[in-house]
Order: C-alpha cells, then structure tokens, then sequence
C-alpha cells in the first residue's frame, strides 16, 4: 500500500487544523489496510481523471505492479490498454465510464463491461460502480470512489449456458446436418472466435469442410481458396487430422510466425495462412456414438481476444453437442433412403400398357419423409382381356403400415392370378388381414376388372370401405361407380357387393384415395362434390391435365403439408384407331377427344 | 397430450361415460383420443358414449380407434355408442359400413333399449 500526495482520504484540511493531524493520520491508516484487503479493485480518481488512490487489487486488475504506478500514471493513459465493450460488443470510450459521468453531473447505473486486455488477449467482464466524495467546503464532487468487481466467471458460465441452449436449439432445428452445421459456425463466431469452421469425415473416408464462418465475406472467400487449394489430407501429422485421428481437443495459444511455417505446406500456403492470421486455435472433436465423425475449428486472429483453455470447455460441449446431432441427422438420412425404396416396392415400378386406352397415376405421399406405408395402387394383366386396377389405404404409417400396404398389394395380385372376380379379391384380402397377429389392420380398397370389347370396355367395381370409382365423360358428366362394401382387416362379417358398368370412348375411370378428398382442415376440403365438380370441369383435357388440376387443387388446400397420402389412378378409353395407346398423346389429339 | 385441432371433454354420468369430441380426428390427433379413451375405459363403466355431433372431420385413423374400441367393449361384456356425427362422419360410416356395426344412438343421453 502507497500513499501518495493529494490522497484524499486525508484531505488537504492536515495543514489547517494542526491538532487533528495525528488522529487523521491514524484514522487513514486503518482506511487504507481495510481497502486493501478488499477483494474488488478500488480506485479514487479527481475531476482531472488523475488518480489519487487505488488498492493492490485495482493495480492488478489494471495490468501495473503498485498502486503507485497507477497514481502516477498521466490521465486516461491507462484505458487503452484494453478493449472496453459494452454487453453488446460496443466499444466503450472513458466519457461513458460511470466516473466520468460522475463529473458530468449524471447519477450513472452501475456499468457491465466486457473487457479485454490487449497484451494477453484475457478477456474479463467487470461491474463498475462509482460514487461520489464530496467537498465539504463547496459541497461539489472532488473525487470518485470506483469499485470494479470481477464476475467474469459467473457471466461467462451465464453466457455459456446461454450460447449451448442456443446452439441446441439450432441443432435440434433441421435434419440436414449441412445446413445445421454451418449455422453452428455462424453462431459460434463472434462469441466464441473469429473464424468457425466444421470439418467432417464423409463416407470415401476424407476430411470435408462442411461449414465455415467469418464476420468478413472477403475473409470468408479466402478461407474457401486455402481449403480447395490445401485440404487437410487424413495422414497430416498436426491439426484436424489429429484430432480426428485421436479424438483429442488441442489448443494452440499465442502462435508464433515459425509455428505458420512449420505448418505451412509451400508459400502460398503461408501466404494464405498469414492472411487469416491465426493467433490461437482450439480444435475439438465432434464425438457420435461411432466415434470421432469430425472436428470444430475455432480461431483467433484480429479481435484482441485471444482463445485460451477456459474456451476450450465451452467449446467441447459444442462439439459433443453437435456430434450428437449430425449423427442423428445422417441415421435420419439413411432411413429416408432406406423409405424410398420401399416406397417404391408398394408402387408398380411402371404401368404396363392397355391398347387403346391411357394411363395415368400420380402419388404425392404425406408426412415426414421416412414415413411409409398407407396409400398403394396397382394395374396389371391377370390373363389375356383383362386388366385389374387396385387402389386402396392402409391405415397408419410407418413400418408396420408399409409391411401390410405390401401384403395388400400381393394378395390382390395373387387372388387375380387364381382367376378369383373382385369382390373375392377383397374377400381373400380381408382373410389375410385377419390372420395378421397383433392388432387390427384397417385397410380400404378398391378394386376394378376391365375387360376391353368392340362397343365397350366392361367394368366389373367392388369397393370395401373405399370410396367409388368416378366415371368421367368428355362432356363432363361424372358418375360415381360401385355400391359400398365393408372395409376390410377389423369387422366380421363383411359384405362386398359387386356390380358393373361399362366405359366408352373417350371417357375416363379416376381412382382414388381420401387424401384427395381430405386434405386440409376441415371446411377447406374439396371433398367428393369438389371432385366432382373439377372432374366436370377438366374432363375436355388430356388425361395428365386432367390429373395435373385435382393434384394441384389438393396441395393448395393441403397448404404445403398434406395430411394423408394423395393417390390418384386414371384411364381413359382412346376415342378413335388412330390412338395408340400408352403413348403420350399430343394435346392437339386431346382436343379432339373433347369436342 | 398436447393437439391444437381436437378436443375431448370428458363427462361421466351415473350410467355411463361421455366422451364429447370437438374439431377434426385425424393421424395426428388420434393418440388425444386413444388416451382419453383407455383412461375412460380404467373405470370400466358399463356405456361410453362417443358425442361427436361437434367432430368436424374423421378418417380411417379415428376410425380404426372407434373400431379398435368396440371391439375391447365387445370383449368385456361393456357398451360403446356413438352419436350420428356431422355430415362427414356419417359419410365415412355409411363408405365403410362401419356404422352398421356400431352402436349408433341419437344423441349423448339417449337410453338404450
């Protein structure tokens, strides 16, 4: 503890009133031991910004040996010796400290400040108070008392726990891993570093970068050129290969120019290296339950903060965090890979060819994209002269759905093959659905035999719990065919009924499911008078326009998100000879179709 | 269970447990019923009555859980009824003819015979 001149405590009264003096002195004394034990750096500085006392704890904190050397420091040659920030990253000047607004005549709040010394980079957040001493004599402000407390550890794990529910929030946010990791880079820089950069290993067994981020575009432009140009291979002996390697973090603190070229794989890439500017590194592994499956990247370069071991914490649980999800997010991949092929093994890989007549089908499914199951159609050639098409609806989705979407596929197909009519089809369908174990398996179906004659392509309908096939007429009238017939797989006993109908050139049998009919909230629906009605009113169109409306009429009440899947299964009798069938009609034939 | 487009109010009677639906049951809001049903179903009253004269919509999913319901009633010697439903409810009924093996009573009090 030092006592210099002007100390304020004693006042400059000790040479008036001679007789106090020693008590004066004493009563400073034990002022002095006290403020020195005090844990929070004080300081006392005069209207000039000159200061006339400080402890132990303010000279440290300010970055000087004695409190002396802070007392005789010239004015403001102190502060810019660190970054002073505001909790928002907004450089401070010494006029909005809450001393100099003392002066200013202002009664100032206490003050967080996020500070960082310039020499070491050592980043700090402080609570400055300051409060008033007042001349007796003049009763205005002679000095100001700052206190400066250090909550850096208790902000920064506030900040911590703040930036990682953040940073889950975002990973939790999207199933591409491309996307999320880049947007873990933009939230990683400024708060954690400068530069972020997310490397992961891909299935050939190579390092990728996946995602890096700089506050500067430019910067950004040339962190891409050294990654093309100077890829880190899997065998390189440091950096994110080791870590990859090892499944260690490590960090590099104040790098030195002969660590740059050590590094450095020729001169451009030292060039390169020199234009980010690295300072300090920390690289951390981002651990899956399969092991290290990539690296995040954070450096230092231009901001004074400089990365030190207290980040590495931090940065740790951002990786462990993020391996979490791109994990996640790659199992999510491969299961909608894994969907879509079986997606496909419930749908005919194409639609055989019935002459003169057209086809067309159209399946939008619903839901999440590893979802299957639910909708199925089918058209096939049970014997020569006749045609079958199925369409129907599982209940459910998922697994277990899609299991008994193909059992109901085959079944039909298998009861076509054993000449069974359509109604007992359905009846077999439904046997097997009840020999099904666990639970109830709602199915609807409906199923159609076509039988192309001369006059007329004769229709054999037998509905179970679905809803009946339209028959469309080139001038627009729409009737629907079929009586309606037990859904099949949870009631007994059931009843199809089977009836008949006949199609006629250029008219057109639509198939389809109740995601067609049903999609969007109630009231928003099209329903089967809405079907109608487009039907009607598309029916002078070629046949894919035709389907091209109703799907477009469902997606738009569905808004974007469909409730259930949307079949649709269509054929038309071709009007004249000159029509081949299972050709893409050209719309100048269509319109003859119509008129 | 949290879902924003159906409601079930749940309202017990001497004889018998109603369970009033209000808004659309579909894939996503059929586990609400589910639950609210196997609650209902632990006090095993001798009628649980479906009210869903208030169900703006139904599909094969609300169905297959009525369905899966009267069948458990059926196993233990209890009753389960529903009321005719908005147009669209006895649609599906009539499409599927699952309303033919149902009990199907003219509103939530009525007494059956």
């Amino acid at each position: 503890m030092s006592r210099a001149e002007g100390n304020p405590i004693a006042g400059e009264r000790q040479t008036a009133e001679n007789a106090e003096i020693p008590e004066l002195l004493r009563l400073e004394r034990r002022l002095e031991a006290v403020l020195a034990q005090l844990a929070e750096a004080v300081t006392v500085v005069d209207e000039n910004g000159r200061t006339v006392f400080a402890n132990q704890a303010a000279a440290d904190l300010l970055g000087v040996a004695t409190p002396g050397e802070l007392m005789s420091a010239a004015p403001g040659s102190i502060m810019p010796r660190f970054q002073v920030l505001d909790e928002h990253g907004r450089e401070l000047d010494l006029e909005s400290m809450p001393g100099r607004r003392l002066f200013a005549g202002e009664n100032p709040q206490p003050l967080l400040v996020r500070n960082i010394v310039r020499a070491t980079g050592e980043e700090r957040w402080l609570v400055v108070r300051s409060s008033p001493v007042l001349d007796p004599d003049t009763d205005r402000i002679a000095y100001a008392v700052n206190v400066f407390e250090n909550i850096t550890e208790v902000k920064r794990a506030q900040l911590n726990e703040r930036f990682m529910s953040e940073a889950s929030r975002v990973l939790a946010s999207s199933m591409d891993y491309n996307e999320t990791l880049q947007q873990v880079a933009r939230l990683a820089v400024p708060r954690l570093a400068d530069w972020c950069a997310v490397d992961v290993l891909n299935e050939r067994g190579e390092i990728e970068l996946v995602a890096v981020h700089h506050a500067d575009p430019d910067k950004l432009a040339m962190a891409e050129r050294l990654d093309r140009r100077y890829r880190p291979a899997l065998d390189d002996a440091t950096g994110v290969a080791e870590v990859l390697r090892t499944g260690e973090a490590r960090i590099f603190t104040d790098i030195q120019t002969d660590a740059l070229i050590a590094y450095a794989h020729d001169e451009e890439h030292m060039e390169l290296l020199r234009m980010v500017g690295p300072q300090a590194v920390i690289i951390v592994p981002m651990i899956g339950a399969t092991g290290t499956i990539g690296t995040i990247t954070l450096v230092s370069s231009e901001s004074p903060r400089r990365l030190s071991a207290v980040d590495l914490a931090l940065a740790e649980r951002l990786a462990r965090r993020s391996g979490t999800s791109v994990e996640r997010a790659r199992i999510y991949t491969e299961r909608s890979r894994i969907a879509h092929i079986l997606e496909r093994s419930l749908l005919p890989e194409s639609l055989p060819e019935i002459p003169g007549a057209q086809i067309q089908a159209r399946y939008s499914p619903a839901g999440e994209i590893n979802e299957v199951g639910g909708d199925f159609y089918d058209l096939f050639q049970p014997r020569d002269g006749q045609w079958i098409l199925v369409i129907g609806d599982v209940c459910g989705k998922g697994p277990r759905a899609a299991g008994v979407t193909a059992l109901a596929r085959h079944t039909l197909r298998a009861a076509a093959l054993s000449e069974q009519a359509p109604a007992e089809m359905l009846r077999t369908l439904h046997r097997a659905l009840r020999l099904q174990p666990a639970g109830a398996d709602l199915c609807t179906a409906c199923v159609v035999l076509m039988e192309p004659t001369p006059e007329c392509t004769r229709l054999t309908v037998a509905l179970a719990g679905h809803q009946p096939p339209l028959r469309i007429e080139p001038e627009g009238a729409v009737t629907a065919l079929g009586e309606p017939g037990t859904l099949l797989g949870v009631l007994d006993p059931i009843d199809i009924i089977e009836s008949t109908g006949e199609l006629r050139a250029g008219e057109t049998l639509l198939l389809y499911t109740d995601g067609v009919t049903e999609a969007g909230r109630a009231g928003r629906q099209l329903g089967e008078s809405g079907l109608r009605g487009l039907c009607a009113q598309t029916a002078h169109l070629p046949l894919d326009g035709v389907l091209e409306h109703i799907e477009h009429a469902v997606l738009e009440r569905a808004t974007g998100r469909l409730r259930d899947d949307v079949a649709l299964l269509a054929v038309r009798i071709s009007s004249g000879p000159g029509e081949r069938s299972g050709a893409p009609a050209s719309s100048a034939e269509e319109s003859r179709l119509a008129f | 269970m949290q879902v924003e487009h159906l409601q079930v109010e749940v309202r017990s009677e001497p004889d018998r447990v109603v369970l009033h639906l209000l808004g659309e049951l579909d894939l996503a809001s059929a586990p609400l019923l589910q639950g609210t049903l196997e609650n209902a179903e632990a006090d095993a009253p001798p009628l649980t009555v479906l009210d869903l004269d208030d169900l703006e919509f139904i599909d094969s999913t609300g169905l297959r859980i009525i369905l899966a319901a009267h069948e458990r009633a059926q196993e233990r010697g209890q009753m389960l009824a529903l009321t005719r439903g908005s147009q669209q409810v006895q649609r599906l009924m009539s499409i599927t003819r699952a309303g033919e093996h149902l009990r199907i009573i003219d509103n939530a009090d009525a007494q059956l015979v």
